[in-house]
This record gives structure tokens, sequence and C-alpha cells, in this order.
């Protein structure tokens, strides 16, 4: 699978929204 | 169902609309285990936790965006879409293993968990999910190295997605630590049945329902290039409303359960009701095609895709083809005769030969109603020929870039090594990459 331009974006994208996901779980957690 | 019409480039904004939605979808499981969160036990024990829960919205998500979802799929590419679908999956899958390693090492009695001397359907269910999930990515990784065809893969894949939805959705429940109320546990079943209703349907319902929707295959060309074309016409229905450019999966001479399903690109006008594929012939179901009988019955999933031009006629169209890539874009040609629309469209079109040019003297006529400049690209010319030779090169881009005007849309089919080349030498002269469309079909 090749990388091209849009997929790469596409990539970052996930990436940044998993990122994002995480320090939401990370917040849930430390609500106490 | 067609995708509505949305302009003729990527768009930044649609792209932070979807990714915010399945970012708020995902987080579903959270938002319903908050309000009634008993008291925090340590950090990492409800990182853990958290984790599960996320993993369980992920699912769902990853059930959305599968590729076949009709009212997402068209909006994006199948392709791109199945990109953002595989990576997800790849980091989901790290998110819910994630899960157990955070809460074993937060709480190692946690273990009992997982030993079927606790409780052996317990612990047999979490090793099977597991077993699910590892089993979901290597067959998705690795599927031409396993020797998988894609129809079993696609019922495995279905199969277990469908197994971990119900299982993680029963761990979570049964574990029941947040989700104890009974309004909690309504919730997480709707949520969870919602991402098992779009596996079942795109597996089962739809095909089920498009048994109302048979095609006839009315006749079977043979095509320069090893190709063959079938014309399809619909029987009893209005046929399919598609966007030239677009794909559908077909299935030929069985039931329209039949896993046996082929993604063509629709290579007629999409002002007729009959429709057409044309497919060269590369594998043990393209080979057989020339012995299809008129007569026999067809059925058709789609349409899909983004591969589309841009609807505004004063926006020039820019596209490379190499051989039978050439079919999306002979759909838009047909369309555009067929509706009188003239637009300034350049075509360079690749081939080995020139007995290989598919769709060669249709190309000719199709000048006189359109604006249309062909640029025939042999790697083996015959004696005398005048036009380009070898390779599509960045210096021929380069030299059709220079005179082709904005504002234009740039698109690109063919084998892997031409496109690669295509978009990044348009790309290094400055082309928007947001007006570049290209279709790659091999993701799994």
């Amino acid at each position: 699978m090749k990388h091209y331009r849009l997929h790469k974006h596409i990539q970052r994208a996930v990436e940044l929204l998993v990122l994002v996901l995480i320090l939401l779980v990370l917040l849930f957690a430390g609500r106490a | 169902m067609t995708a509505p019409i949305h302009g003729g480039s990527y768009r930044w904004r649609s792209a932070i609309f979807w990714l915010a939605l399945l970012g708020g979808a995902s987080l579903i499981p959270l938002l319903i285990a908050l309000p009634a969160a008993p008291p925090a036990r340590g950090y990492w024990l409800e990182v853990g936790a958290g984790l599960g829960l996320l993993g369980l919205g992920l699912m769902v998500v990853q059930a959305v965006t599968s590729g076949r979802t009709t009212c997402v799929a068209p909006q994006f590419g199948a392709d791109n879409l199945l990109h953002f679908h595989r990576h997800l999956g790849l980091l989901a899958t790290a998110l819910v293993l994630a899960h157990p390693i955070t809460l074993l090492l937060a709480e190692p009695s946690f273990l009992r968990y997982l030993d079927p001397r606790s409780d052996w359907l317990r612990a047999l269910s979490l090793w099977a999910l597991l077993g699910a999930l590892l089993l979901l990515t290597i067959s998705s990784l690795w599927r031409q190295r396993l020797g998988l065809s894609y129809e079993v893969w696609r019922l495995l894949h279905g199969g277990l997605a469908a197994f971990l939805l119900v299982g993680g959705l029963g761990h979570a429940l049964m574990v029941g630590h947040y989700l104890h109320q009974f309004w909690q546990q309504a919730l997480i079943v709707a949520w969870i049945g919602l991402g098992l209703v779009l596996i079942v349907a795109s597996r089962l319902v739809r095909p089920w329902l498009n048994r109302r929707r048979p095609w006839e295959v009315v006749a079977l060309e043979r095509e320069r290039g090893d190709c063959w074309t079938l014309r399809l016409k619909p029987l009893g229905h209005a046929g399919l409303k598609f966007r030239p450019g677009q794909f559908a999966w077909f299935t030929l001479d069985e039931s329209p359960m039949s896993m046996q399903q082929h993604p063509f690109s629709l290579s007629g006008s999409a002002e007729r009701s009959e429709i057409r594929f044309t497919a060269s012939v590369v594998g043990d179901f393209t080979a057989s095609l020339g012995e299809v009988e008129p007569g026999t019955r067809a059925w058709v999933e789609g349409p899909m895709g983004s591969f589309k031009a841009d609807p505004d006629p004063e926006v020039g169209l820019f596209m490379v083809a190499g051989g039978i890539g050439i079919t999306p874009m002979l759909s838009m040609l047909r369309t555009w005769r067929d509706r009188g629309e003239r637009r300034r469209i350049l075509l360079i079109y690749a081939n080995p030969t020139l007995a290989d040019v598919t769709f060669h003297d249709e190309l000719e006529q199709l000048k006189a109603g359109l604006d249309l400049e062909v640029i025939h690209v042999l790697e083996e010319p015959p004696e005398g020929w005048t036009g380009a030779t070898g390779q599509v090169d960045a210096e021929l881009l380069r030299a059709c870039l220079e005179r082709f005007a904005e504002p234009a849309q740039y698109l690109c089919c063919g084998p892997e090594p031409l496109m690669d080349l295509v978009e990044s030498t348009w790309r290094r002269r400055g082309v928007d990459w947001r007006r570049v469309y290209t279709e790659r079909f091999e993701v799994v």
C-alpha cells in the first residue's frame, strides 16, 4: 500500500483523533 | 442511495466534521458510563477501564467506516475510507489490548478474569475475544500472504467483528462496574446494536433487499487489449443512479446473497438505464467473463467511490489513464457526450501496444462531440507511429500541465507505478492535492 499525500493526511488525522481520545480517557481516569 | 454532489475537491471542513463526529461516536460508551460512575479507584485502574470503554466505542465506529455503509462510503472514496478504517483499526486494536494489560499491571489480582479455574466460562470468553481481535487484525494485514480469498476474508472479517461487538458488550455488562444502571445498560445495548445492524446490513440485509433488483446480461463484447465488456439491463426496476467514475460490486449468475462479488468501474453513460462494465482478463473471474451467456442473471451493489469529476463544466479535466484504468474516465466521456456537455478534457492514455488500446476507435468518435484531446503513449509503437512512446514520464506531464489552463481537476487511474509517478509529478508542479482524484483498490 503506497502512502500518497491524501492517505498521509488520513493517517495523521486518525493519529490525532486517537491521541485526543486517549487524553480524554486520561481525564476520565483522573476525575477523582 | 447516491451521494449528494459536493463540489469537486476534498474539503477540510467536511473532513473535520466527520472526524469530530466519529471521535464523538467512539466516546459514547464513556459518556454513558460517566454520569453514574462509582467513586474512582486507582488512577491506572481507571485508565485501564476507560481504555476498554473507548475500545468498545471504536469498534462501532469501525463498523460505520467499513466501506460499504452507503451514506458514508461515497462521500470519501472507497479507498480513502478503507485507509481510514485500516489505520484506525490498527490503533483501536492496540487500545483494546492496552485495556487488559493496563488493568493487570495496576491490579495483578485481575488475572483471575483470565484463569479458567476461577470461572471457566468467563476466562474462555475473554481468551476467545482476545484471539478474535488478533485474528481479525492479522487476517486483514496479511490476507494475501495467508492465502485467504477476498470472499473468505470478508466473511471472516464480518463474523469476527460481530463476535467482538457482542462479546465486548457482554463483557462490559457482566463486569458492570460502570454500566450498572438499567438506563446505562439499555443505551449501551442500543449503541452496540447499531454497529451490529451495520455489519449485518452490509452482508445480509442489503444483498437480500437487492434480490428485488435483478439485472440481466444483454450482451458481451470483446474489446481490444484482452478485455470484455458486459452490458446489463435492469429487470423490472429503474436501474442504478450513479455519477460517472463510480464503481459497483457485481455478482453474476448466482443468488444476490453470494459472497462472490467483484468491484468494477461502471464504464457506460450515466444517462442510460443499461449499465456496462469492462474488465481486463487478470484473474479467475475475469478469465471466465468470455463464457458468460446473454440472459445471465446479475446483481449490482453500489454505486461506490468518489472518483468523480467536478460538476462545474467550466472546470477542465486533466486525465491520465493506464490500460483498463480508462473505464471510469470513459464513463465520464460517454455521459458528457450524451448530455451534450462540452468541457476541456486532456487525456493521456498509456498502453503497451496499439492493439492494446481499449476503446481506441470510440475515443476517436467521442472527439467529435467533446472538446477532447487524447495523447496515446505506447511502449512498443507500430512502425510509422508519430505519437508519444515509452512510459508516461514527468517531462510529458510537465509539458501538458503548462498548456492546460486552470481551473482544472486532475484524475488518474491505472497501474500503481503510473499513479505514483503522475501524483508525485503533479504535486511537484504545484497542483493542489485536493484537486487530484485517484482510485486505488488494493487495500486489503
